[in-house]
């Protein structure tokens, strides 16, 4: 390989992305993201679990009777009309009796082990169903509250009794090694899934952008300027830059719309905020970063290497075809080795975390195809060292550079094919790295 | 400067497409590749323009093997492309800029050929203002490839390959699809590259035009050169064999008594093939002796068409 199979790189990844930034659809696609993220901590709110029923109550008058068996429970029926007079959600109700014909009717029937609500309302009064629908909702969330205030006890105490509990089993024997936290967990978990995300939707882009040449009959105007490695790698750059361009964009519109939101409800935000991610990485919960912080930045390269590593796999599907209709017969090889070596990678690092051969963990975190997948989660935990991901980064490094010589081997050997999708002996063969032949293969 | 294809092959699988083909440009001019569709003339340009590997032979360029990375060299090719969705700057601009142009330079070149080829309207905004009511004007950005006709996009094509003014232009099969006024266009261009002292090598089915610009050529016929050499030379090795002869009576019992053989009979006249000077000098001899009233004689060179399809249509008959 010579230094000028590279000239000219530079200039086909900035045409490629700066014209992918003039495209209206990825400008578009930016916009939509950017939005969606900005208002994501909104929708996460309002379908949380935890959002509690805010407003007032819909009807103006309500009555109140409980009924215990056969017979009236007077005093029941005082301690919830206190309650509700002392909660915010009946401020502007009037608890009227039954005789005063209210606009709606609560009767709350005690029998063993269960209570029954109900509400009956009049339509005539201007009380619609899904009023009293919302009515009966509210005493259905909150009976538990009025419980805990009618037995005398604060509301403190239903949050207390009301907290999930998690459990762990661990051996007695080198248990400190093996446990993984919730932290670990989740960073482990969403750094697979982004990258995941990335590749699925990175690898198209990808394969399109290299095929456009062949597809457009623009290749061979280029070819009289530039090799087919400054092709491949210079499209392939630019396009993951596309797409880290788009993810940061999305992140940072994320935690610019919690924190945003999080004022607007004075703290109260349950969902995902910047300042607690910062605070998970650097308190100590990821053992792996507590003992040497350098595993940041190397998890970082070694992700951009895995991003590229995968990209120029999918440069492969996109060298193969010669037209953007044929590109889904062409990724099959991508998209297969991305399933497999995502479903390893979650497999290994969280599923199974605990309990899994070293050698395993080892072998699966140093395979340029499956290191990216599983040494993040590793380091973070402090299962292997950070030397063990600087040799990763060196194999996956090493693998790039074998991987492009690959591509581009095919790229400028199929210049000419409009056949029948290529099997991947053929690919292997035609490469230049076996023997150079498949003549039949042109044309 | 000198351009030499020395023994070239190529083949796929069994089948060999190019066959030991040499040939040499020592001057600046056009060299034409001739022969019929699949007779190898593409892949000829496609190896020698280093897109293609060959199995055998080299192709130099002042003696060192040629390198389009190191050699200015432009390109019109037989599968006209550009990117359909971009604007005809960006991509033009864009060509220059791998070609190692500064901005400038490209820019340039572009005002030079946009204004020589006529398409100027569709790259330049500045000039494309239109009114678009209210009394605002609305500035139209260059246009994208798709928005072209065939023969508009032809022409960026065409400036794309001599936009960095290179030493080696290859052209293959420049002039189809062409309307009469353009093909005269690409043709001026084509006399401005000749006389900018260029290294042509054009590949075309159209005899003529090869007949108005080449000196050299090469016939090739199943991927061997059957004919090669400067045109002239080729034609005079057949010797003046074509008589047309026309006249305002019947030449019929003369053409029999001299035995001579009819190519072709039109109301305009008869095309006659006879064996060389003598004969046809013969033939004139006795239309005077008869006083037969001759309007028109003319005894000349077989034509290229001529040429071609006794060489390569005999043999694939």
């Amino acid at each position: 390989m010579r230094r000028s199979d590279f000239q000219g790189w530079k200039k086909i990844y900035g045409f490629t992305l700066r014209q992918q930034w003039k495209s209206k659809t990825a400008r578009i696609m930016t916009v939509v993201f950017l939005l969606a993220a900005l208002f994501a901590p909104v929708l996460m709110d309002l379908f949380s679990d935890e959002h509690e029923t805010v407003g007032s109550c819909p009807a103006e008058t309500i009555s109140v009777a409980v009924q215990n068996g056969e017979t009236e429970d007077g005093a029941m029926q005082t301690s919830l009309v206190q309650w509700m007079k002392e909660t915010e959600y009946f401020k502007e109700t009037d608890l009227v009796s039954a005789e005063e014909k209210p606009q709606a009717a609560v009767a709350v029937t005690v029998q063993p082990g269960s209570y029954e609500i109900g509400v009956t309302f009049d339509p005539e009064c201007d009380l619609s169903r899904g009023e009293a629908q919302e009515l009966a909702d509210y005493l259905e969330q909150n009976w538990k509250r009025y419980l805990v205030s009618a037995n005398g006890l604060s509301p403190d105490t239903l949050g207390a009794v009301s907290q999930p509990v998690t459990v762990n089993v661990e051996a007695l024997e080198d248990s400190q090694n093996e446990a993984i936290s919730q932290a670990e967990y989740w960073i482990s978990y969403t750094l697979i899934m982004v990258l995941i995300l990335i590749l699925s939707v990175g690898g198209e882009s990808v394969s399109a952008s290299v095929v456009m040449e062949k597809s457009s009959k623009v290749v061979e105007l280029l070819m009289t300027s530039v090799k087919p490695m400054a092709i491949v790698l210079g499209k392939v750059l630019a396009m993951i830059t596309y797409l880290l361009i788009q993810f940061a964009v999305v992140i940072a519109g994320f935690f610019v719309g919690s924190t945003v939101y999080d004022s607007v409800k004075a703290g109260s935000f349950q969902g995902i905020r910047l300042p607690e991610v910062l605070h998970t990485i650097t308190d100590g919960a990821l053992p792996g970063i507590a003992q040497n912080w350098l595993v940041v930045p190397a998890v970082i390269v070694l992700c951009l290497l895995g991003i590229l590593l995968f990209s120029i796999v999918a440069a492969l599907s996109g060298a193969t075809v010669s037209r953007i209709e044929e590109l889904a017969e062409g990724s099959k090889i991508y998209v297969i080795l991305l399933m497999i070596c995502a479903y390893a990678g979650l497999m290994l690092s969280i599923t199974a975390m605990d309990g899994i051969s070293p050698a395993l963990i080892y072998a699966a975190s140093l395979f340029p195809f499956t290191s990216v997948f599983v040494a993040p989660a590793y380091a973070f935990s402090g299962k292997i060292s950070i030397w063990i991901v600087l040799l990763a980064i060196v194999l996956l490094i090493a693998a790039i550079w074998l991987a492009l010589r690959f591509v581009a081997g095919v790229y400028g050997y199929l210049l000419y094919y409009k056949g029948s999708p290529v099997k991947f002996k053929q690919l292997w063969k035609i490469s230049g790295f076996g023997k150079r032949g498949g003549g039949d293969l042109h044309e | 400067m000198a351009l030499q294809v020395q023994e070239i092959i190529k083949k796929y699988g069994e089948n060999t497409v190019v066959d030991r083909l040499s040939f040499t440009m020592e001057n600046p001019g056009v060299y034409a590749l001739l022969g019929r569709n699949g007779a190898g003339k593409t892949t000829t340009i496609r190896i020698i323009l280093g897109m293609l590997a060959s199995d055998g032979g080299s192709v130099l360029w002042n003696g060192k093997p040629l390198d389009p990375m190191q050699v200015n060299v432009g390109y019109l090719a037989e599968e006209r492309g550009l990117y359909p969705k971009y604007t005809l700057m960006d991509q033009l601009l864009y060509f220059a800029r791998l070609k190692n142009m500064s901005a400038q330079e490209a820019k340039q070149q572009i005002a030079y050929w946009a204004k020589k080829l006529e398409v100027e309207e569709y790259l330049y905004p500045a000039t494309s203002v239109k009114n678009s009511g209210a009394g605002k004007k609305k500035k139209i950005p260059s246009r994208k490839a798709d928005e072209l006709s065939k023969g508009n996009q032809q022409k960026i094509q065409l400036m794309a390959a001599l936009i960095s003014d290179p030493d080696l232009i290859v052209m293959d099969e420049p002039l189809s699809g062409l309307d009469p006024v353009n093909a005269d266009l690409f043709k001026q261009i084509i006399h401005e590259c000749i006389e900018r002292g260029k290294y042509i090598i054009m590949s075309s089915h159209q005899m003529p035009t090869i007949e108005e610009f080449c000196s050299d050529i090469t016939i090739l016929n199943r991927g061997q050169a059957v004919v090669q050499g400067n045109l002239n030379e080729i034609k005079k090795s057949y010797g003046r064999v074509n008589l047309f002869v026309k006249a305002d009576s019947s030449l019929d019992p003369y053409i029999s008594k001299m035995n001579l053989t009819v190519q072709e009979k039109t109301p305009d006249g008869y095309h006659l093939k006879v064996t060389g000077e003598a004969q046809a000098a013969e033939f004139l001899r006795l239309l005077v002796t008869e006083q037969v009233p001759i309007v028109k004689y003319e005894l000349r060179e077989p034509s290229l068409h001529e040429i071609f399809v006794e060489k390569v249509g005999a043999d694939n008959a």
